[in-house]
């Protein structure tokens, strides 16, 4: 599995740009994991996952409009590739076929 | 809310590190984000807070994805190797141009860490005292009539006290006495004396003498050890001198100590480790002051200000400031002895010397005891050290910008091969780097070897320290500084040959500037090397010059035995007297209270009689016996000398020219009418003596004064026929021993004796000769290194000039002639700083040889033989090769 293997933030990311299509971009990113997750990540780690990402190919990128509150500087706005779409499914299944292999009882115990 | 969020500017710095590390293709994202991040934060939580995070944003981008490569060289390691192996080759290759760049640069570097040492040490005097910022000397400073009579620390036992007394700032205080003329100390075992020893370093001080300086007790208690009036306090060695290498406690046994000033017998109470050299003062024993107090000297009506053969340390409390404790004192003595300071015309002011400072900034004007430093040494020393530093850097730049010539054809195939230039500067970088290594490994293995040489010379123990963070510090200055600072310009050079001129192998071309340039530092190398040795020749002349100068006495034939410490009886000292000048060779024996070169009894006030105490002046006052000014051929030129008496006021007076140019008492022959008033006693004048020098030869000649002696136990001074000197030896030490038992006998010529006074300037003269002979040789491998470069580089023209009938003289003049007219260019630019540095150097000398035109002339022709030697030693060999193999080499 080497190689394709999907970190846990990294999917966290993989699945902001998801949610922010079509304009996913560094910030908004930043932001919507701490609105649904409560986790404060600092802008850089974000970035490191989203090269990474696109390394892998699992996303692509294309600069969109410059803001005046970016300083004039253009965003780069980020979507998930198809084989980004396909690794964020199979690790859906993975989890799916974890989840269903858990005995019902284990449930039952709360 | 986009709507509320305004744009604000950056931070500046964090913004341009930015721009300067991050990959262009990021930048913009990223720089965007940050911006946007910190215009938010900048809405919500205000500009501090925004200009922080964008720091930190910054920072935290600085992540190796982020980066972009700052190197054009993918891996730097692999050519720093190969560089390393490429210097290595070429080092070994050319092993005498390795030999003289590294050695010319290791004897540099182990030159500065020499100094480095010395002047660590002078700059590290009294600072082992763990209250040093605090513990202060105090001064007086005197005007007669408002005129400045200098400053100096001795006053009455009186002074102490009262400060304490007057002066709240002052915490503790100590006075000292120091035991003037030693003392012969024995030990005392069942009752009797044994192993005397003749003893100088004796101090009377008081308890509070404990507290106020650092003493690390062996034994003993270190609060009580002087309180007890007839206790003792001896250092280590002083321990093991008495006692043997290892002793048990010595505290409580017993001492006696024998010179005339508190003779008696001392409990050891303590042991305390030797002080080290960098105190200002030394000591072997302390006594208790209460003892020396105790004398009828000190103890009679009106001698608490007058007896000034005191001085006194103070410990200012911690808060208080030396400049508040100073304010309070000055005018201390005024209120104590107002009438005695007014009639005598006088004004006292008192100041405060922080102990750490005495050494090196002594305000003292007069003597200081020990040998004392000076400030301006210390400069004096670190800019030689500078320029010896600059010499071997010049040198190195100097043969490896030389070198370029046989490695124009390695740079041009590199360059043709592609090779950046940035490229060949890193490759000579990395050998300057090396050489610069060797050479300071090198020099730390010098060091060692020289360091006890020169320290002797210098005149101080030094031990080699590596580990000093100063010393440690300017070697890794050296590592990095060095190879980039010597071996930036050689690099310089070396890469920007032309590709194909190189490889032709016509490299240099006639614009270049680096003949220029090298030629403009050799002139500089001889301008320090001429000055340096002009220095040394001026300082070993003065130095001979006051050796054998005519003093106006006979000294060289005059044997001078110290007189015993212990009380002696007249008949004693008559019978040594009557049997040493019965030996064969002795042709005069006198007695005297000091002789030539070991100063003068004593300093006091005088004046012509008839005038009142304004006129008083200082004259100095020297009791000898009747024979004396014979021994010692002075030459009396009006009145007589003195004629054998037992009373000492009927002999009168005799005095020396300057006093009675002091005094105006006109003519030699008319002083003989005239009296003179010597500290209130009104004495005659009975002859009138040549000028003669009594101190060294720095001191002018000043009023002196003879009193007479009938006998003193202090000096004896032998006329002595040369061809029977070890008779008369052998004599006194019998006679000596015999006439003063228990007392070692010590004897001089005192020739040899007065020229101890020069032991400074001697060292002095050793470090110019150790740095001028260091500068003659750098700068020799300079010219060197110019002149074999041009001789390769002239090859061929050499080759054509020979085969069309030149011959090797002609050829050889035709080159040495250039760097003979550099050496001339060095030395008309030397002589006005040569004239400036001896000028002021013999100003400290009252008698000295005049500047002459010999002084400038015998350096330079001196420099201009070793200069015309090694240019020939190249010219000569490419004159004399045969001018086919030169014409051939294409």
């Amino acid at each position: 599995m080497k190689g394709t293997h999907l970190g846990e933030f990294q999917e966290l990311v993989l699945l902001s740009i998801g949610v922010l299509y079509p304009e996913a971009y560094g910030v908004g990113i930043k932001e919507e994991i701490y609105a649904k997750t409560g986790r404060k990540v600092t802008l850089s780690t974000v970035h490191a996952a989203l090269n990474r990402l696109e390394k892998k190919g699992l996303i692509k990128s294309e600069l969109g409009e410059a803001t005046k509150i970016r300083g004039g500087k253009r965003k780069r706005y980020l979507t998930i590739t198809a084989y980004g779409i396909k690794m964020l499914s199979e690790s859906r299944a993975q989890r799916e076929q974890f989840w269903n292999a858990i005995p019902k009882v284990v449930f039952d115990v709360n | 809310m986009n709507q509320t969020i305004q744009d604000h500017k950056p931070p500046r710095i964090p913004q341009r590190f930015l721009r300067w590390y991050c990959k262009p293709e990021l930048l913009e994202d990223i720089e965007g984000d940050i911006h946007e991040d910190f215009n938010k934060r900048y809405t919500r939580s205000g500009k501090r807070h925004a200009h922080v995070y964008y720091f930190l944003d910054v920072v935290r981008f600085f992540r190796p994805f982020v980066i972009k490569k700052l190197f054009k060289t993918q891996n730097r390691n692999v050519m720093f190797k190969l560089n390393t192996t490429i210097a290595f080759r070429h080092l070994a290759k050319n092993k005498l141009y390795s030999f003289i760049n590294i050695t010319g640069l290791a004897i540099g570097i182990a030159a500065c860490l020499i100094i480095a040492h010395y002047v660590i040490f002078q700059l590290s005097y009294d600072k082992f005292h763990d209250n040093a910022d605090r513990v202060y000397r105090v001064h007086n400073q005197t005007f007669q009539n408002g005129e400045d009579l200098g400053t100096g620390f001795y006053s009455g036992y009186a002074l102490g006290p009262s400060l304490i007394r007057d002066v709240p700032e002052i915490e503790m205080q100590s006075r000292v006495h120091p035991y003037y003329g030693g003392a012969v100390v024995s030990k005392v075992v069942d009752s009797v004396a044994v192993t005397p020893f003749r003893e100088q370093d004796i101090l009377f001080v008081e308890p509070a003498f404990l507290q106020m300086f650092t003493f690390n007790f062996i034994q003993g208690n270190h609060n009580t050890a002087l309180d007890d009036p007839s206790s003792i306090v001896i250092t280590e060695s002083t321990m093991r001198k008495y006692f043997g290498n290892e002793p048990n406690v010595v505290v409580g046994q017993v001492l006696k100590v024998d010179g005339g000033w508190a003779n008696g017998h001392y409990r050891i109470s303590g042991v305390v480790q030797d002080f080290p050299a960098n105190s200002h003062f030394q000591f072997d024993f302390l006594l208790p002051i209460k003892r020396v107090l105790m004398r009828d000297q000190y103890t009679e009506e009106g001698t608490d200000w007058g007896w000034t053969n005191f001085y006194s340390y103070v410990m200012l409390s911690p808060q208080s400031t030396e400049a508040a404790a100073e304010a309070k004192m000055a005018d201390l003595m005024h209120q104590y002895i107002p009438e005695q300071l007014e009639s005598d015309g006088q004004k006292q002011v008192l100041s405060l010397q922080n102990v750490p400072d005495i050494h090196l900034r002594s305000e003292v004007t007069g003597d200081e005891f020990g040998a004392v430093g000076d400030i301006k040494s210390v400069y004096f020393m670190v800019i030689i050290a500078a320029f010896i530093l600059l010499i071997a850097w010049i040198n190195f730049i100097n043969l490896s910008t030389a070198k370029a010539t046989e490695r124009s054809l390695e740079v041009g195939i590199k360059k043709s091969m592609g090779a950046l230039r940035p490229q060949l500067m890193s490759q000579f970088l990395t050998e300057s780097f090396w050489v610069n290594l060797f050479a300071i490994v090198l020099a730390i293995g010098l060091t060692y070897v020289f360091m006890p040489i020169l320290s002797e010379a210098l005149g101080v123990i030094l031990e080699v320290d590596m580990t000093n963070p100063l010393i440690v510090g300017a070697l890794l200055a050296l590592i990095l500084a060095g190879p980039v600072l010597a071996g930036f310009y050689p690099a310089l050079i070396l890469s920007s040959f032309k590709t194909v001129t190189a490889l032709k192998g016509r490299f240099v071309s006639k614009k270049s500037h680096a003949f220029t340039v090298r030629k403009g530092l050799v002139v500089f190398q001889f301008i320090i090397s001429t000055f340096l040795i002009a220095g040394t020749f001026t300082v070993s002349r003065q130095l001979n010059f006051m050796q054998n100068q005519d003093t106006g006495i006979d000294m060289s034939r005059t044997l001078a035995i110290k007189g015993p410490d212990t009380n002696v009886s007249f008949a004693s000292f008559e019978a040594f007297k009557n049997n040493m000048e019965q030996v064969a060779g002795v042709e005069a024996f006198s007695s005297s209270r000091s002789i030539p070169g070991n100063g003068y009894n004593w300093g006091t006030e005088a004046r012509r009689s008839g005038t009142d105490r304004s006129n008083n002046g200082t004259v100095n006052v020297t009791w000898v016996d009747a024979t004396f000014l014979n021994t010692y051929g002075i030459e009396v030129i009006a009145g007589r000398d003195f004629t054998e008496a037992q009373r000492q006021a009927r002999n009168g007076m005799i005095i020396n020219e300057a006093t009675v140019k002091a005094f105006g008492l006109g003519s030699p022959e008319n002083a003989l009418t005239e009296k003179i008033i010597l500290s209130g006693d009104t004495m005659a004048i009975r002859g009138v003596v040549k000028d003669h020098n009594w101190q060294s030869l720095h001191k002018a000649y000043g009023p002196a004064i003879f009193l007479y002696r009938f006998a003193s136990a202090d000096f004896f001074s032998l006329g002595v026929n040369p061809q029977n000197t070890d008779k008369v030896i052998k004599a006194a030490e019998r006679e000596f021993e015999a006439a003063f038992p228990g007392n070692p006998i010590e004897y001089y010529f005192v020739d040899d004796f007065f020229n101890r006074q020069y032991q400074e300037d001697k060292a002095f003269a050793n470090i110019f000769k150790a740095f001028s002979a260091f500068a003659i040789f750098a700068a020799c491998l300079g010219l060197f290194g110019l002149a074999s470069y041009s001789v390769v580089q002239k090859a061929k023209e050499i080759g054509i000039r020979r085969v069309l009938g030149a011959s090797g003289t002609h050829i050889t003049i035709l080159f040495s002639k250039r760097y003979l007219i550099l050496t001339i260019i060095a030395n008309a630019i030397a002589i006005p700083i040569t004239y400036y540095g001896i000028k002021s150097w013999l100003e400290n000398f009252a008698f000295s040889i005049g500047i002459t035109a010999e002084l400038f002339l015998v350096p330079m022709a001196l420099l201009l033989i070793i200069a015309t030697l090694t240019i020939s030693l190249q010219t000569i060999r490419a004159a004399m090769a045969n001018p086919v193999k030169n014409l051939r080499s294409e």
